[in-house]
């Protein structure tokens, strides 16, 4: 029977009760068989034997003892603490912020690779799409590409399928919600009425959709997502049945129509990502689209893709391609983590987020040993203790459990701040857009906090070995004819000079990796977009009013944004849709993917309005503009890719036509444009990645899509904004879109630098705790050799030595560990250049200026903290140090 | 603890038959610890005496195995008594414990037997 330790003292005052009670019986019955009192009380305390120790044996049998020592080690070691306060914030935070940052990179890798979707059998679910075989360049090598199927093939599956027992067709859809004077974009897929007994998600309240709500003329309908429910209603549980204004916002003068809310869904049925809710499939017409399946039980979904081969064989081969159209199916999982793009490195990537998780580890075990330091150091101070204790019989086992309980305290407490740090981080990694737009979203549950209490506990007790090793080591020599205390110093000053090494290993480690990641994140803020963002108001053009695609309504808008106070000046660009350019001959030199390629036309004053300098050649005059020349400008990037140490100028570039929608018949060919100049390198939209490559052509006759204005202001643009808002509303008859209007710093430099900016920031703050740590661990190494050897010190100085040479002696064990430390940390960090590798596209992971200046950082700070202490051994008076002891 | 001589007419308990014993005496109903101790030595004659160093950790040992139970009662005498029971589980171990105790003294009387008729091997 273990008891629990709070009835301890109950159960020790009853076990005393009971001795007494017997040795009562004792006296009683010899006084009964005619003992004197004080005769039968002798005797009977005789007869009894010692009662402490009879206690003591008792008490052993409880099984608890250990439960006993293990309180008042923990009740010492928070004296202790208490005593200490500047080494125990040290120590805590440094593990707080090892903890914090370890269980922030778990959650995200938990929600996104570990936690299973929250539908009923999601590995059931699968998305299918069809792929199609090209040419995208006429030499280049025939490309698969999986696409969305249209509706007819859709159909046809749907008709054919029987190893897939639902199916159901989501369809890209955006729509602009008019409310409160503002327009919001709302992202709300159309699905059939299927979709939700496939993700066997049911509503918190109201109903889903009905397959009478698909019909061609059914009133339009609208489920919610619980995150517009909660936002936008105020979780109002009468929302059912009320209307919204929706409109779309490409149909030129769309009327408004009323959608009537029909349900809420719960929390966590979120498909495919980011989604404000989901209206009724009507059209079955071909909008951008995927097609959700779930196969039956007991298929293989080999089996499943192969019945749809079949069938998707009879259709004939898409525009562009000579085949049929193939089946391609992923599963749910897979599809939500696929990346928009090959080449990045990023935390949308399972490998990315495994980089990350591995470098927080890393830095938690140095923060580990960081603290374990401190602990060694501070045992120093206690060998007497520890010598006296061992002599009055404790065990090793005994004062190692105490070691370890304070290396527990420490690490409890840095677990219980660093999971307050976790939760504020993993708020912010949820904020991250990359992981946002793939529905990512880390929380803070039972799991995770179940993997921070057994990463404190696995901390708790590394912190605390790490002092018992010089305890161990002091015990292996105790049977030694040496004194104990001497023998204990020996084994903690080899432990100690260990620790040192990594100490400043880990500092210049960490300081390099925290400098080229901070020199990576400046570079990345003064690259931006690529154009001076300073007051630049950036929008979409929403509406065009019918005929609106005209050269002429362009100008109109421009020469109309021009005119309002405060605007200095405005300009326009739109992007076209195609494959990808490529120049003369060289069809290979075209990117990897459609996303290295910006091909898009710009206003008269693009150039200078955004301040994009021109490096070579010249600007778009304007009789290009009114000749509709085919020229370009491209950026130094493309410059540098198609025509490496050759002049661009007079070059030509091959467009493709465009990708070509369904119906039309007529055949475009590829434009040739030549090179008339070479600009800097804009990007519109991704900061992050390698430079796009941009082609610049003339605004002309033949528009692109997605117009987009630029407006610069004079002065602060939220000055300008009511008056821009008031002429963008008679303009194209709807307000601003709220969702992307500013300036272009908050339009999304911040949000999509904030990851880089936790990452950096965090390794800063580990690099200045290591460096503290560093500093800390050589100054005390060195304090604590002067005073070793302050009588040693005051003969040589009477026997006439040096300052300088006392001052080499004390030193020098403590530089040279700093220098074989130096060596280690410069080999960590090419070590760990190499994991950061991926989060860096401008700055070598090597960079000689940080490596060098990490160095000599660390290398002036051990000087510094060598030499203060040392002084102190050249100022040592010979009379006072002969006198010591 | 250093070890008292061994009274002269008694004998020095066994390892592990104090447990057989008071296993035994509780067998007669429940008892506290010192008439447990009284019991051991009048059934033995006063062959066994009971050290209470041996005693007490005894019957806590057998407690924590629920071998016995313990409730405190007060005495006759009006003294409040700590007393102990034989429990369902305790019965049981009784009875492997001596069939246990049977093998093993008859073991030792049949080694300690002078040899009749019959050399050392």
């Amino acid at each position: 029977m273990k008891l629990p330790w709070w009835k301890f003292e109950r159960r020790e005052d009853e076990l005393a009760e009971e001795m007494e009670s017997h040795l009562a019986m004792a006296i009683q019955e010899r006084v009964a068989r005619g003992e004197s009192i004080e005769k039968a009380t002798a005797a009977a305390r005789r007869e009894f034997g010692n009662r402490e120790v009879v206690r003591a044996t008792t008490r052993e049998m409880w099984g608890w003892v250990w439960l006993e020592s293990m309180m008042l080690d923990f009740r010492y070691a928070f004296r202790k603490l208490r005593e200490a306060r500047g080494f125990t914030a040290v120590a805590t935070l440094s593990l707080a912020i090892g903890i914090g940052a370890t269980v922030t990179m778990y959650a995200v890798v938990d929600a996104a690779d570990i936690r299973g979707l929250p539908y009923p059998h999601a590995d059931r679910l699968f998305v299918i799409e069809q792929t199609i075989a090209s040419r995208p360049n006429p030499s280049g090598p025939e490309t698969v590409n999986a696409s969305p199927a249209p509706a007819a093939t859709t159909a046809i599956w749907m008709s054919a399928g029987h190893a897939f027992s639902a199916m159901s067709r989501v369809g890209r859809n955006e729509l602009l919600w008019l409310h409160d004077d503002e327009t919001e974009l709302l992202v709300v897929p159309t699905v059939g009425p299927d979709f939700f007994a496939m993700l066997g998600a049911t509503p918190i309240i109201g109903r889903t959709i009905a397959p009478s709500d698909t019909n061609p003329d059914a009133p339009g309908v609208i489920v919610l997502s619980y995150t517009l429910w909660h936002d936008r209603f105020g979780s109002d549980r009468r929302v059912i049945g009320q209307r919204m204004e929706l409109d779309t916002s490409d149909a030129p003068a769309a009327p408004h129509e009323t959608y009537t809310v029909i349900g809420v869904m719960p929390e966590q049925v979120d498909y495919p990502a980011a989604v404000n809710g989901w209206t009724a499939n009507r059209s079955g017409s071909d909008t951008w689209g995927i097609v959700l399946a779930r196969l039956a039980e007991g298929k293989t979904v080999d089996a499943a893709v192969a019945e749809l081969r079949a069938v998707t064989r009879n259709i004939p081969p898409p525009a562009g391609s000579s085949q049929p159209p193939g089946v391609r199916a992923t599963g749910l999982r897979e599809s939500l983590r696929e990346r928009s793009s090959g080449d990045f490195f990023t935390i949308d990537s399972a490998e990315g987020r495994a980089v990350r998780l591995a470098v927080v580890f890393f830095v938690l075990i140095i923060a580990m040993i960081n603290v374990g330091n401190l602990l060694l150091a501070r045992s120093a101070s206690r060998d007497h203790e520890m010598v006296v204790r061992s002599a009055l019989g404790a065990s090793r086992a005994r004062l190692a459990q105490q070691l370890i309980v304070e290396g527990g305290c420490i690490a409890l407490m840095g677990g219980t701040i660093g999971v307050a740090l976790a939760r504020w981080g993993i708020g912010l990694a949820g904020s991250v857009g990359a992981l946002r737009d793939y529905g990512i979203v880390p929380v803070l549950d039972w799991r995770v906090l179940a993997f921070a209490l057994a990463l404190t506990t696995i901390v708790a007790l590394g912190t605390g070995f790490i002092p018992v090793l010089s305890l161990v080591r002091a015990g292996g020599t105790a049977e030694r004819s040496e004194s104990p205390k001497a023998s204990a110093g020996r084994a903690r000053t080899r432990v100690q000079g260990a620790l040192l090494v990594a100490q400043v290993g880990a500092a210049l480690t960490l300081l390099t990796g925290a400098g080229v990641l901070g020199k990576e994140l400046l570079r990345l803020e003064k690259q931006g977009f690529g154009f001076d963002p300073k007051n630049v108001i950036w929008f979409p053009m929403l509406q065009r009013p019918a005929g609106g695609r005209s050269v002429q309504f362009r100008e109109d808008v421009l020469f109309q944004l021009g005119r309002i106070p405060g605007v200095a000046s405005v300009s326009e660009f739109e992007f076209f849709g195609n494959d990808g350019f490529y120049p003369t001959g060289a069809p290979g030199k075209a990117g990897k993917t459609i996303f290295d390629h910006q091909d898009v036309a710009i206003s008269p004053g693009f150039l200078r309005n955004l301040r994009i300098p021109i490096i070579l050649g010249r600007d778009f005059t304007d009789a290009d503009y009114a000749s509709a020349a085919p020229v370009a400008l491209v950026s130094s990037s493309a410059a540098k890719l198609f025509w490496p140490g050759q002049d661009p100028l007079g070059k030509q570039v091959v467009v493709p036509p465009p990708m070509r929608r369904r119906g039309d018949t007529v055949k475009v060919e590829p434009l040739m444009v030549t090179v008339v100049g070479v600009a800097g390198n804009p990007r519109f939209g991704r900061v992050l990645g390698p430079p796009p490559m941009t082609l610049m052509r003339p605004t002309g006759a033949k528009a692109g899509f997605g117009t987009q204005f630029l407006v610069r202001t004079a002065s602060d643009p939220e000055v300008t904004l009511p008056a821009l808002r008031r002429e963008l509303n008679s303009l194209q008859g709807k307000p601003l879109l709220r969702a992307m209007y500013g300036t272009a710093q908050k339009m999304g430099i911040d949000r999509q630098l904030a990851e880089e900016k936790v990452t950096t920031r965090a390794l800063v703050a580990f690099a200045a705790v290591a460096l503290l740590l560093a500093t800390l661990g050589i100054h005390g190494l060195v304090a604590y050799s002067v005073a070793q050897r302050t009588r040693e010190i005051g003969i040589r100085m009477a026997l006439g030595a040096e300052p300088k040479s006392v001052l080499l002696l004390v030193t020098r064990r403590g530089l040279s560990l700093a220098a074989v430390g130096i060596v280690f940390g410069l080999a960590g960090a090419f070590a760990l250049s190499k994991a950061i590798r991926a989060m860096l596209y401008g700055t070598s992971p090597t960079d000689p200026v940080v490596f060098v200046g990490s160095a000599l950082l660390l290398t002036s700070v051990v000087l510094i903290a060598s030499y203060l202490p040392a002084r102190r051994a050249t100022r040592v008076d010979p009379m006072i140090a002969l006198r010591v002891d | 603890m250093p070890k008292k001589p061994a009274h002269q007419n008694r004998i020095e308990m066994l390892q592990g038959t104090l447990d057989l014993l008071v296993l035994q005496t509780l067998r007669w109903g429940p008892q506290h610890g010192y008439g447990i101790a009284r019991m051991i030595q009048a059934n033995s004659q006063q062959a066994l005496q009971v050290e209470t160093g041996s005693l007490y950790p005894a019957l806590h040992r057998l407690e924590r195995k629920k071998f016995i139970a313990a409730d405190w009662e007060v005495s006759e005498n009006n003294q409040r008594v700590r007393v102990y029971r034989l429990t369902p589980a305790g019965k049981k171990q009784l009875a492997a414990e001596q069939s246990w105790f049977a093998k093993f003294s008859d073991a030792i009387a049949s080694m300690a037997k002078p040899p009749v008729g019959e050399s050392d091997r």
